[in-house]
């Protein structure tokens, strides 16, 4: 009988050791959620509808944030960016971070009252895409005069990271994939 | 027994992790996959709808841009696709017509058109 009672006790120790550890696992995985924030992207004055991916790691492991836009789209129209043809090129990338009235950072929502605080962020980066090709690679750079040299429809990513977490492994990356037209009725 | 305790949360561990390498890996693939079937459908549902939007060729062959299918009717809605950099798929479509009957090819989807 006491025989039995101890094998019970270490089975009961195994299976509590196990759920310990999957719990954590589930925790640290699934729990625990970055932030989005807001991004206000526009060229010449002209904003764009951009869709950004995120990926954050909180504490030790990578996860992925999803898919968002980076304002409402209210109508398909939206989706598609067009820029009058101009002699000077102007991007700017604005990022917010949100505050409830309380002050707690949260996730942006366009439909809620927060405070925003803006980012200054200079280590971003940039690709830019037309016709298939990557046409450019490397820092990003506000004046993208030399990049539009025709018109056509260019494919812009801009990726920032950041430190956001006490981990030495955390970091927080956004993606910013817009697309616009520069002139028209051509093909 | 402190072996077994040893061996047994080390094989936990390499599970979790697989677990782990398994949703990033899931990730990448959904995130990378252009569902062309969905996209065909929601032609087919759009012309079901808005028939005259389309102007098929003598060959009955109408090729429409997705910028064109999405502002030319405005109340069938639908997601637009990206590829695997991420870019928006702003292609084309090429619907055809054979006695009354759509067939869409949106494998065009993901070019990359100036217009």
């Amino acid at each position: 009988m006491d025989g039995l009672i101890e094998g019970l006790k270490k089975n009961f120790m195994y299976i509590f050791i196990t759920i310990i550890i999957i719990v954590s696992f589930m925790m640290i995985y699934f729990v625990n959620s970055d932030y989005n924030d807001k991004f206000v992207i526009t060229i010449n004055d002209v904003e764009l509808t951009a869709r950004y991916d995120s990926e954050y790691v909180k504490y030790l492991l990578k996860r992925h944030g999803g898919s968002n836009y980076n304002r409402i789209i209210s109508n398909n129209s939206d989706y598609f960016n067009k820029i009058k043809k101009s002699s000077t090129y102007i991007l700017e990338v604005k990022e917010y971070e949100a505050y409830n009235r309380f002050g707690h950072r949260e996730s942006y929502e366009p439909t809620f009252n927060q405070d925003l605080k803006e980012v200054f962020d200079n280590n971003k980066t940039m690709m830019v895409q037309k016709d298939g090709r990557i046409i450019y690679d490397g820092d990003f750079k506000n004046n993208i005069t030399d990049i539009i040299s025709e018109n056509g429809r260019y494919y812009f990513h801009v990726y920032t990271k950041q430190k956001r977490s006490t981990s030495p492994f955390g970091y927080s990356k956004a993606s910013l994939h817009f697309c616009f037209l520069v002139g028209d009725n051509y093909e | 027994m402190n072996k077994k305790i040893i061996i047994m949360i080390f094989l936990l561990l390499v599970a979790i992790y697989g677990f782990y390498k398994y949703i990033l890996y899931k990730d990448k693939i959904e995130y990378e996959t252009i569902n062309y079937e969905f996209q065909s459908d929601w032609v087919k549902e759009v012309y079901d709808v808005h028939p005259n939007i389309f102007k098929f060729d003598s060959n009955g062959i109408c090729k429409m841009t997705v910028e064109q299918m999405h502002t030319l009717q405005n109340d069938v809605g639908n997601y637009i696709e990206h590829d695997k950099y991420g870019n928006m798929c702003l292609g084309y479509y090429i619907v055809k017509k054979n006695n009354g009957i759509i067939e869409v090819d949106s494998s065009h989807i993901c070019d990359m058109i100036n217009y």
